[in-house]
């Protein structure tokens, strides 16, 4: 438990040894990771009331249709491996 | 001084939509900080309110820096105005939370309902015109605008249907409505010619009976022809009839400003700047007549 | 019930109820029939706008999703989520957070089995998105807090961060399957699982992978447990990561951006 104290208390001193200003990050931003920069821009999903057409996945249920007919057939297929991996 | 332009609204805007953020901020879609250097000349835009709800965020960053160069009207569909349930105190919280940090010069929703039962549609969906309806719809109105404290604008939606049990047309709801509930109109003229050719009515008939001073902006965009019943898709250029309408509705009205909506396969901006150079053009002649 | 309510209860029915068509036919009685159009037909205009407005807003939350399994069966998959789903936020942009629970239990899309967790980091990254920013947090004030009550203290993470686990290399996918990536879009699943942090910067978005330690660090300072217990858990979970090396560098990178008591 002395243990634990020490470490905390050396965890917490390394941070204020950081000093005010030094969580800019600029330095360490994504350093190892994938980034989106600046002008970055989603679509708003919300539209002004504009009517829509049914999209290519209505026409099923429309015609009361409950076979399942469509196959994945995006980029998928250029994901390989992961046969003997399961939750 | 304030943080944003002041200039006012008036003549042609543009509906203000993400995908347009790099021509309305940085020209080719340079980098955000280079902002605003070869802006386009735009009068004005109106913003999807519900766009912009959350508390932060970029949505928000973005759209400040459009406020600061262009006055802004806001634009919503979350009230649901016409609904049995209860007003979204919720959602109305994070719309005047907006309306302070934006400054819109006004803020308009829909005649229509959107939610029952909790659950939201996302569409603008039709009511009958009935004293009933009159009455929850008044009320709901003076409630919003007590809270906003501010006068809302209310805009006619296209229908695709039309209730047996209507005790009143359109146009007459909207007369009583706006004396009733104290508040101010946004024509949207495609959405008349759409109804009226849906529904069977006559559109000149609508807008002979619109109360002008109530009428602080209109709305225009294109619809797309189906066969059986017109359906507004925001996807296209104005049509003609709906331009010989709008003169019509111009006339009735007085110079009014006027804005281009497109909402499904948004073209090139440059597109969204000619169909409001016709429009600008319409309110120009008026004026020069006048 | 006032007759406005019933039509109104009837209408959102009609738009998500089955074949049947029971909630449908008794709204038609209210519904004036034109030349070609039945009071059906004049109800299912909006039926069909209502829910692709839904789906195309998944396809917008969720378009690595949409690009790995292609328009039609994205589309179809999800169609049959928003059938199901009701929206119940006046915000669309807050619609269908639950997309990838429903992802994993959808038996068509089962020879996918990394698609949930894709899901899900796209949820995550659309939410860090719209999150509010923090203020970073200020080294100083720790400083104060007594000895005896450091280990009583709750990091808490930038409001504007999410993080996620997958045993597939799912940020992998992500990255390859951007519009401007150019590279081959090859991902191999035995590349193994991964542990990260989607994150905002100002107004850059990042998606880091963690190490076991700061990963734990981090899961448990979200847990809400107070520092003790993350030093606790971070022994019991990682042995050989050091705490004191991984706190300063969370708070210098602003993933831990306040504390409390």
């Amino acid at each position: 438990m002395k243990d634990r104290k020490t470490m905390m208390n050396t965890a917490l001193a390394g941070v204020v040894a950081l000093g005010i200003g030094a969580v800019s990050g600029n330095a360490i931003a994504g350093k190892e990771g994938f980034e989106k920069c600046l002008g970055i821009v989603k679509a708003g999903q919300n539209d002004c009331g504009t009517s829509k057409h049914a999209c290519a996945g209505q026409s099923t249920s429309d015609s009361g249709a409950t076979e399942w007919v469509y196959v994945p057939e995006g980029t998928c297929t250029k994901i390989v491996g992961g046969k003997i991996k399961g939750k | 001084m304030s943080r944003f332009t002041e200039a006012p609204i008036g003549g042609a805007g543009i509906g203000l939509r993400t995908k347009h953020y790099q021509d309305v901020l940085s020209g080719q879609g340079a980098q955000l900080q280079e902002v605003i250097e070869n802006r386009p000349p735009v009068a004005w835009f109106e913003v999807l309110t519900d766009n912009y709800l959350g508390t932060g965020g970029l949505p928000r960053h973005h759209l400040h820096q459009v406020r600061e160069n262009y006055p802004l009207t806001f634009h919503g569909v979350g009230m649901s105005l016409g609904s049995t349930d209860p007003l979204d105190y919720g959602y109305l919280t994070r719309l005047k939370a907006l309306i302070e940090d934006f400054e819109p010069a006004w803020v308009s929703d829909h005649l229509a309902w959107v939610s029952v039962g909790g659950r939201y549609l996302h569409d603008l969906i039709p009511f009958p015109y009935t004293r009933e309806a009159l009455d929850l719809f008044a009320q709901r109105i003076i409630e919003v605008q007590e809270f906003l404290g501010r006068r809302i604008l209310v805009e006619n939606p296209s229908t695709y249907l039309s209730f047996t049990n209507c005790e009143m047309s359109e146009w007459a709801f909207v007369k009583a409505l706006v004396e009733q509930a104290d508040c101010e109109l946004l024509i949207d003229v495609n959405n008349i010619y759409v109804s009226a050719v849906n529904n069977g009515f006559d559109p000149l008939e609508y807008v002979r009976a619109i109360p002008a001073e109530r009428v602080r902006e209109i709305h225009l965009a294109g619809y797309e022809e189906m066969g059986q019943y017109l359906f507004d898709t925001h996807g296209y250029r104005v049509r003609p009839p709906v331009w010989e309408l709008y003169r019509f509705v111009l006339d009735q009205l007085g110079p009014t400003p006027t804005l281009i909506e497109w909402d499904n396969d948004i073209p090139d901006f440059s597109v969204l700047l000619e169909e409001a150079a016709k429009a600008q053009a319409e309110i120009d002649r008026l004026e020069a007549a006048a | 019930m006032s007759s406005l309510r019933h039509i109104q209860a009837l209408f959102c029915e009609s738009i998500f109820e089955d074949q049947s068509g029971s909630a449908v036919n008794e709204l038609s009685r209210y519904i004036t029939p034109r030349p070609g159009l039945s009071p059906q037909d004049h109800v299912k205009i909006y039926r069909r706008s209502v829910l692709a407005k839904l789906a195309e807003a998944l396809s917008e939350i969720y378009p690595v999703c949409l690009k790995l399994v292609g328009e039609a069966f994205f589309s179809a998959m999800a169609h049959t989520f928003v059938r199901q789903t009701p929206s119940r936020s006046p915000d669309l942009g807050e619609y269908g957070h639950d997309f990838g629970d429903f992802i994993e239990g959808f038996e068509p899309a089962a020879t996918l089995p990394y698609l949930p967790d894709v899901a899900r980091l796209e949820w995550a990254w659309h939410r860090v998105y719209h999150a509010e920013a923090a203020e970073p947090l200020d080294p100083e004030s720790l400083a104060r807090v007594p000895a005896d009550q450091q280990g009583r203290i709750r990091f808490h993470l930038a409001p504007s961060s999410r993080l996620l686990k997958s045993i597939y290399p799912v940020h992998r996918i992500w990255q390859v399957n951007q519009t401007e990536y150019d590279g081959d879009g090859r991902v191999d699943l035995d590349d193994g699982g991964i542990r990260l942090l989607v994150w905002r910067q100002g107004f850059d978005m990042h998606i880091n992978p963690l190490d076991e330690g700061t990963w734990y660090v981090l899961k448990s300072c979200r847990d809400g447990n107070d520092f003790a217990t993350v030093c606790e858990n971070l022994e019991q979970r990682a042995p050989n990561a050091d705490i004191s090396a991984i706190l300063p560098e969370l708070v210098e990178r602003g993933w831990i951006s306040s504390f409390s008591l």
